[in-house]
């Protein structure tokens, strides 16, 4: 197995900007140091609440939007490196973005109102390769098959189409240059339950049948469990937690993804006193507490806490931002 | 026991240039005191214009009361004149939404939103309003209450600005609250923080809550009773443990095996196949009938009667008592 992606350190600082000469008063970090590997093949999966920056890290590796600082390299070719102020040139960014897609949240949104299907589709195709209009036609009806979608819906326009029939024309587009990574950036938070059920499964097939490696945002534990392999917990820009799927689960070290996991409403436990795992609310990453950045709302601070803790090795595949994880896990677990 | 709410029979439907469209259809239930009733159902099910009927907020334009009754504490909301009506909004029922942001006004200061409610239903004084707010605030867990009745909405956070919301609908001391996917919006964290603030004040208040949601998780935690709507009908309804560990509606049973959790190597993610039928005022059959594994010849044609078992009515065929 070989990495298909590798971050490194990849932070993105957004300035604010007040007054009517945008004089410059601080900054939100949104992403702060976070390195992420993703083996070809892998699902990779990115949780965390809202604002913890799990989709700035799917925009900039996309190169969508610039990063601040921070090492990116997809199947060899780096994508930046800001340390030696390098970024790959529109020609090479080209060539590698053929090679990863992306799956958008809100299907209303992602799609063209005013495009047809098959023009949706085809755009792409039209950009990075010289087929005729036919054998674009034939790619496109084949990628709306693959999907799940019948040839006729090549004639017609988003609108025709439901919420979760319009996710699978976004993930058709996504499939149209053939590539071999795809960052799904909460691809079913919109949809209803039983639909995303089928959306998941769709892109199960798809990865098997394409070979694919995704990196799968989500904010929602249950689908991240399954789905992916290995899963990094973000919170407030950074990394806190990174683990194979099943040991997260079953072996959680940081103080915040045992609350996470603990506030997930349970369908299996029945009526029962629910208990807010933890209080408060999460800081503004305006200005992020010192130290280690859950220590506000963490039911274990002591002193130590105050020092910034990077992520270190915990367990085989499994690391994790916490001093005192060895502490505590054997008194509450 | 008389209940809070009874809803009878109740028909709503929308007329629009293309014809009439039944979008609720024959709903009944009730709810007692103390109780937290769960209505749960996909997207386009009906049950945002059941919380909002109840209300006496039928949709506009084109919403219409085909057939039917609502009963609050005993009086019909359709017999009432609307200045009536307009005195039971906020004083015996009160309403949260989804999206807090689009609910609360954002360019008044919150303490002066919530005394404006006390002031029309309550009549009260300014200072005796404010004193109240801030007993409201303190109660809902809002920390520092004395600064958030000064602030602007924008200032607080979607967990902040939820807590607002059900402080203002307490503020008459209501005896339903409506809450439409009140936690869809929030955080996993929050929103375990929210619920638990629910579930006190049933607790300690004797508010009941009607409780409007789409994840089965929140109202296996949350709910006493439930109903489980799909195209403008209940389907299956009853104690919300027997429905959720035993159901037998196969769309109920659909949406328990679709949950993500209930992934397995073998089989993937349990879907239930296709997808709501957009218009379904022209079914004449079960309305699950074209998804459902189990659909009979006669379910295509005739619409299946509801049927009381011990505590639990269904819809379906494959069930007689």
């Amino acid at each position: 197995m070989n990495t298909i992606l590798r971050i490194e350190k990849l932070k993105k600082h957004y300035p604010i900007q007040k007054g009517i000469f945008s004089k410059k008063s601080g900054v939100v970090k949104a992403v702060d140091g976070v390195s992420i590997e993703i083996q070809r093949g892998q699902t990779v999966g990115l949780v965390g609440e809202s604002g913890c920056g799990k989709s700035t890290i799917g925009k900039t590796l996309l190169s969508l939007q610039p990063a601040t600082a921070g090492r990116a390299e997809f199947d060899g070719e780096v994508l930046f490196d800001i340390e030696k102020n390098y970024k790959a040139s529109q020609q090479r960014l080209m060539a590698v973005r053929k090679k990863m897609q992306v799956i958008f949240q809100d299907p209303y949104a992602c799609l063209d109102p005013r495009m047809s299907v098959e023009s949706i589709l085809t755009e792409g195709i039209r950009k990075h390769f010289h087929y005729t209009r036919t054998q674009r036609r034939e790619i496109a009806a084949q990628l709306l098959h693959n999907c799940g979608l019948s040839e006729e819906s090549l004639q017609k326009y988003p609108h025709q189409f439901s919420g979760g029939q319009r996710q699978r024309i976004g993930i058709a587009r996504a499939l149209s240059l053939q590539p071999e990574f795809i960052v799904c950036d909460e691809p079913t938070a919109a949809l209803d339950v039983s639909i995303q059920s089928q959306i998941l499964n769709l892109m199960l097939e798809l990865k098997k049948e394409f070979s694919l490696s995704y990196l799968f945002i989500s904010h929602d534990l249950q689908i991240v469990r399954h789905f992916c392999d290995e899963i990094y917990v973000m919170y407030l820009g950074r990394v806190v937690e990174r683990a194979q799927a099943k040991s997260l689960f079953t072996h959680p070290l940081h103080p915040y993804t045992k609350a996470l996991l603990k506030s997930m409403p349970d369908f299996e436990s029945g009526k029962s006193k629910i208990r807010a795992a933890i209080h408060g609310e999460i800081p503004s990453p305006s200005s992020p507490p010192k130290g280690c950045l859950f220590h506000t709302r963490c039911p274990y601070i002591e002193p130590n806490c105050l020092q910034t803790q990077e992520l270190e090795i915990a367990g085989e595949g499994h690391w994790v931002a916490c001093h005192k994880y060895h502490t505590f896990n054997e008194v509450v677990s | 026991m008389n209940p809070i709410v009874e809803v009878k029979d109740l028909s709503i439907g929308f007329r629009s240039f293309a014809g009439k469209k039944i979008v609720i259809d024959h709903l009944s239930f009730a709810i007692q005191k103390k109780q937290v009733f769960g209505l749960v159902g996909e997207s386009g099910s009906g049950k945002s214009v059941t919380g909002l009927s109840i209300m006496g907020l039928i949709p506009q334009p084109g919403g219409y009361r085909e057939s039917g009754d609502i009963f609050v504490e005993g009086e019909s909301i359709f017999a009432m004149s609307s200045k009536e009506r307009a005195s039971i909004r906020g004083k015996k029922i009160a309403m949260i939404f989804q999206e807090p942001m689009t609910s609360l006004n954002p360019v008044m200061r919150i303490g002066p939103q919530i005394c404006e409610v006390l002031k029309i239903h309550e009549h009260l004084k300014k200072k005796e309003s404010k004193d109240r707010v801030l007993e409201l605030l303190q109660e809902v867990g809002i920390p520092d209450e004395k600064k958030v009745f000064n602030y602007f909405p924008h200032q607080l956070s979607g967990g902040m600005r939820q807590r607002v919301m059900i402080a203002m609908a307490l503020s008459c001391r209501p005896s339903l609250l409506i809450a439409d996917e009140p936690t869809t919006a929030l955080d996993v964290t929050i929103q375990a923080q929210i619920l638990e603030l629910m579930q006190r004040l049933v607790r300690e208040s004797g508010i009941s809550i009607l409780f409007i949601t789409h994840d089965l998780g929140v109202i296996s935690e949350m709910a006493d009773e439930v109903a489980v709507m799909y195209c403008g009908q209940i389907i299956e309804s009853g104690v919300s443990q027997e429905i959720l560990r035993n159901p037998m509606h196969p769309y109920t049973k659909g949406l328990i095996e679709a949950r993500p959790g209930n992934y397995s190597p073998e089989s993937g993610y349990r879907a239930i196949k296709g997808s709501v039928p957009e218009d379904f005022s022209t079914l004449n059959g079960c309305r699950f009938a074209q998804r459902c594994q189990h659909a009979m010849e006669k379910c295509f044609h005739s619409l299946p009667p509801v049927s009381q078992m011990d505590t639990r009515y269904l819809r379906c065929f494959l069930y007689k008592e």
